[in-house]
């Protein structure tokens, strides 16, 4: 089945956002509703854009995303802002899900779809729309244009459609080996980038 | 080699949030963070690192009717203290009435080739030791993941109204508990907590017995002490039908 490729817009979690998701999630750690409704709300369409790359259909993932939604009801009160801003903490709730969910159905990626890769790459294109930190995103998009071109590919295809290993070699048309070291040394060059 | 090559340990954590492994390497990342904290910090760190990554995700509307689904969920809103789990009130679940048509579905689809082996040989098990037991009238499910791998097997008694539930492997994360469901008429009754690891021995009273024998028993995470609404709160993690042994 053809999946639709969805619209540009994007929603901003500026650093005010940040401020009122971590006060409707305390709330939401005490049960309320209304405070739950809202967190829905306001999150809902990017845990969905982010849960429907990775398991590619819509129904499935509009039943994770219901999955997501009654963890992050039950582990309201594990989120410690020290560790992270709440979108991060959500959008690693929703794709462990996706991933999860994945993994259990073998999902076999269409090979003649063109995945969305363009939009890390072309993030400086429109500053207006920088997301959850932007300085933490300028810089992992710096630091990801410190590697070579494939092995940028590798991380976004892995990060954003959830693509194994074994996939990644497919769609690359490269050995496992290769692209397992690939993606190892990628990652720690990541983390040397992003300390300096 | 060069300096900023990762150890093992933490080459694992950062492919494990990159998403990049397959089901079997990542169900062992997951085992392995929620018994080892060292390597759950650095799995929590290469999240952060990585999380940028989702900012040029573009956000997409999901259905419209899906907060009503989610609210039903949650279950009533709480006007009391929760109760333990007993045999639950019967009320409507719209959720779990969905999974019931796909529990049974599933449970006639075959295992996988190492899911039916281990089913097989652990009911071979129960057979042999209900014969040398020679016993009458008895009951057994293996209850099984999404994943068709069995998680539990469970025997019923009758004779001494008692139900068995030997975990073959489940995974449960921080206080999570196992809560048993037997699904009669639609509508799931709570059965008691299990024990993750070890075996769990529950009472089984002449009319739950009864119900049992057509019944589907279902397996739902739930918080420390179980449900609090007497419905399945949590994901239905295992699932599986009650068959007479004799047949």
């Amino acid at each position: 089945m053809m999946r639709s490729r969805p619209p540009r817009a994007r929603v901003a979690f500026g650093d005010g956002a940040t401020a009122d998701l971590a006060d409707l999630l305390g709330a939401v750690a005490s049960a309320d509703r209304s405070a739950f409704k809202a967190l829905y709300e306001a999150t809902k369409a990017k845990l969905f854009g982010i849960i429907l790359r990775i398991v590619y259909d819509r129904d499935d993932a509009a039943e994770v995303l219901q999955e997501v939604y009654l963890r992050i009801w039950r582990r309201a009160a594990d989120y410690d802002g020290a560790k992270g801003t709440p979108m991060t903490w959500m959008i690693t709730i929703a794709r462990n899900r996706a991933l999860d969910w994945r993994r259990r159905q073998r999902i076999e990626v269409p090979l003649d779809e063109e995945p969305w890769l363009d939009e890390l790459i072309d993030d400086s294109a429109d500053p207006q729309q920088q997301t959850i930190a932007s300085a933490e995103s300028r810089r992992l998009a710096q630091c990801l244009s410190l590697l070579d071109e494939d092995q940028q590919r590798c991380l976004i295809l892995a990060y954003r459609e959830g693509m194994t290993h074994y996939e990644l070699a497919e769609r690359l048309e490269r050995p496992l080996g290769t692209i397992k070291s690939w993606i190892r040394r990628s990652l720690g060059r990541l983390k040397e980038c992003l300390e300096r | 080699m060069t300096d900023n090559d990762l150890n093992d340990m933490e080459a694992l954590a950062a492919e494990y949030a990159l998403g990049v492994l397959d089901g079997a390497n990542r169900r062992r990342a997951q085992q392995l963070q929620r018994r080892n904290p060292a390597f759950d910090a650095m799995v929590q760190a290469w999240e952060r690192r990585l999380a940028p990554m989702s900012d040029a995700v573009s956000p997409v509307q999901p259905p419209a009717d899906l907060w009503n689904q989610l609210e039903r969920d949650l279950g009533p809103v709480p006007v009391q203290r929760a109760t333990p789990p007993t045999m639950a009130v019967p009320t409507e679940s719209p959720a779990l009435l969905k999974k019931l048509a796909f529990w049974r579905r599933m449970t006639f689809v075959t295992s996988g080739l190492a899911g039916a082996a281990v089913a097989a040989a652990m009911m071979l098990a129960v057979v042999n030791q209900f014969e040398t037991q020679g016993l009458a009238e008895r009951y057994v499910a293996v209850l099984n993941s999404d994943a068709a791998e069995p998680a539990l097997v469970v025997t019923i008694d009758p004779a001494t109204q008692q139900m068995t539930i030997r975990p073959v492997r489940t995974d449960t994360e921080g206080d999570q508990t196992l809560q048993l469901w037997l699904v009669a008429d639609e509508t799931p009754h709570s059965l008691g907590l299990l024990d993750p690891v070890a075996r769990t021995s529950l009472a089984v009273s002449p009319e739950v017995e009864r119900a049992l024998r057509d019944g589907v028993l279902a397996v739902s995470l739930e918080p420390p002490g179980g449900s609090p609404t007497g419905l399945p709160t949590g994901p239905v993690v295992y699932h599986g039908q009650v068959l007479p042994l004799d047949e």
